[in-house]
């Protein structure tokens, strides 16, 4: 069965918080007969921190989803940083459409610290949902590029 | 289950850019319950502990008022705390001491102490703890004065601890009904009520008294909160809540209180009542310590909401401040019931145990540099930095701004991000105007091969 590789930008404050958390409780899809999850995360102090071209990168480099968990709006530490990381993945996401990506691919999930089990819920719905999209077909294609 | 790139720590991806040097050694601000709890922690998990006091004894309000929950038990610890603390080989203390300047940052602080003969220290902790503590004020709010007179909760709490007979006095007056007004002041700390409840239950109990307690809102939010207020209902102590402060008048001798019953849910209903009263009990107000301003400015930490020292996250390890490095504990961030006091000072112990013990702090995985070539000393990033990690020094070889032939000096000043202390959050980098100022580690956090 294919395996979504998803990349996780969790922002110190409550995304990294509720990764452990879920950790910690052992939630998500490993409980089920479903193989361990491919779930790269990167912490950022803020996910004001993520830019476009980050979130671009990921999929070219063979990401098949990329989540931005930030804290939610009013909440951020640093202000409107939360806000930031959400237009610019709305503009990657117009990007996306233009070259034919599928922008479901691309998502931001707003939570807090103790937000362990709504972390594990987000990162198992974007699986089933890149399982019914299917692997991500651009980074098969710049590997090929690559080899000319 | 969520794995990171290894079997590391999600937190810890691509860490270990750069080391720096531990001493298992704690400066606390502060020798009241907040700042002794964490120095026995510390100084019990081998620590070395040093503690600066501005007053000439240790244990603060919690040694000389009768503060809340548990009162006895908690006033004895403090005593067993403080009899341990001082016959510690691990502990240094300072009293008659304040923090008068401090340079560096997390791994190397270097604090300026001096005592009230004038003499100063140099202390040269990894770590700061702050732990400084409140201050009261006492304010009638224009209530009259029975015979009794008003009483605030502190003494009113010692007086029933020393009454032993079966009826209460005050300034020669039988106290047969004592109100409890809450509310008016502090509205969002919890201690008043932990302290009322107690109290009103050892009055009716022990002194068979007339209890009524006006508040705003009870905040039974506190453990074992929700059974004390239903035992102080069983036992007859009546509550009144009121939007708007009572009318307060003197008559006959006593205070007569009227205030509209509020257990009627239309207004028009609400039959106004008035209770008479011997006394009435009030709580101190309580406000940030007198020199938190200054403290705050030599910490190089803001001060957040009612101009308590602001915590890094409430939700998250409330103790941590901006400032890698420096903690916040107890009342100098807000003041709270011992209890909770105490949880917070361990808390703060544990984390800081857990960063000094390894004896090294691996900073990044991303942190700004400067290039000290290129900065203009415009002390744009100083500002900026939202964790106080960058200051201005002497250590740049050449710096493209210094005019030639001006005195020459072997070392120029230039600002300097120091990699222990920083979050790697950008800001810095993003708002130099020379473009000085790169983030390391970037790649290890963008890089998806």
């Amino acid at each position: 069965m294919f395996n979504p590789k998803i990349v996780a930008f969790c922002c110190e404050q409550s995304g990294i918080p509720a990764a452990e958390m879920s950790r910690a409780m052992q939630l998500g899809p490993a409980l089920k007969s479903a193989p361990s999850l491919n779930l790269d995360i990167r912490p950022v102090p803020c996910a004001g921190r993520v830019e476009t071209v980050h979130l671009l990168t990921a999929l070219e480099q063979g990401a098949d989803g990329v989540l931005i968990f930030a804290c939610h709006e009013e909440n951020c530490q640093y202000r409107r940083g939360n806000i930031r990381a959400k237009s610019r993945l709305l503009y990657a996401k117009t990007l996306l459409e233009r070259i034919g990506m599928e922008k479901e691919r691309l998502e931001i999930c707003n939570l807090a610290t103790n937000s362990g089990v709504k972390f594990s819920e987000v990162v198992t719905e974007k699986v089933e949902q890149l399982r019914k999209l299917g692997p991500n077909k651009f980074s098969q294609l710049s590997s090929e590029v690559g080899k000319e | 289950m969520i794995q990171s790139n290894s079997d590391v720590p999600i937190s810890e991806v691509g860490r270990a850019s750069k080391t720096i040097l531990l001493k298992q050694d704690v400066l606390i601000l502060g020798g009241g319950f907040s700042g002794l709890s964490v120095a026995e922690s510390l100084a019990r998990g081998g620590i070395h502990v040093t503690i600066v006091e501005q007053g000439n004894r240790l244990g603060g309000r919690a040694s000389t008022g009768r503060l809340c929950g548990d009162r006895a038990r908690k006033a004895n610890q403090l005593g067993t705390i403080t009899a341990w603390l001082e016959k510690s080989g691990n502990v240094t203390i300072l009293t008659q001491a304040e923090l008068v300047d401090l340079q560096g940052h997390f791994g190397s602080f270097r604090a300026k102490v001096r005592k009230n003969d004038g003499q100063t220290v140099e202390i040269t902790p990894a770590i700061i703890v702050a732990a400084t503590g409140y201050q009261t004020l006492r304010e009638t709010q224009g209530i009259p004065e029975t015979a009794a007179g008003i009483i605030y909760l502190p003494e009113m709490g010692k007086l029933i601890d020393e009454t032993s007979g079966e009826k209460l006095f005050l300034e020669g007056q039988h106290l047969s009904a004592v109100t409890f007004f809450l509310d008016a002041v502090n509205d969002d700390i919890k201690f008043d009520a932990v302290n009322v409840l107690e109290q009103a239950i050892d009055l009716v109990e022990r002194f068979t008294c007339r209890v009524f307690v006006i508040c705003r809102d009870l905040k039974v939010s506190f453990d074992g909160g929700e059974r004390l207020y239903r035992k102080a209902r069983e036992a007859g102590v009546l509550f009144f809540k009121h939007d708007v402060p009572p009318d307060f008048h003197l008559e006959n001798g006593r205070l007569s209180i009227s205030l509209p019953d509020a257990t009627f849910v239309n207004d028009e209903d609400q039959q106004e009542i008035t209770l008479a009263s011997d006394v009435i009990v009030l709580p101190e107000t309580c406000l940030p310590g007198a020199k938190i301003d200054k403290l705050a400015s030599i910490l190089r930490i803001p001060l957040g909401k009612g101009g308590y020292l602001m915590e890094d996250n409430p939700q998250f390890l409330r103790i941590r401040s901006a400032r890698r490095g420096i903690y916040v504990t107890g009342a100098c961030r807000f003041p709270q019931d011992l209890s909770e006091t105490r949880r917070e000072a361990e808390a703060a112990a544990q984390e800081i145990i857990s960063l000094l013990l390894p004896g090294t702090y691996d900073c990044g995985p991303v942190f700004a540099e400067v290039d000290a070539k290129k900065c203009a000393l415009c002390y744009t990033c100083p500002r900026l930095c939202p964790h106080s990690a960058i200051t201005i020094e002497k250590y740049a070889e050449h710096n493209i701004y210094r005019i030639l032939n001006s005195g020459d000096e072997s070392m120029q000043n230039a600002a300097r991000v120091e990699p222990a202390a920083c979050y790697g959050c950008g800001v810095c980098v993003a708002e130099c105007p020379a473009k000085a100022i790169t983030l390391h580690g970037e790649s290890t956090l963008f890089n998806f091969n």
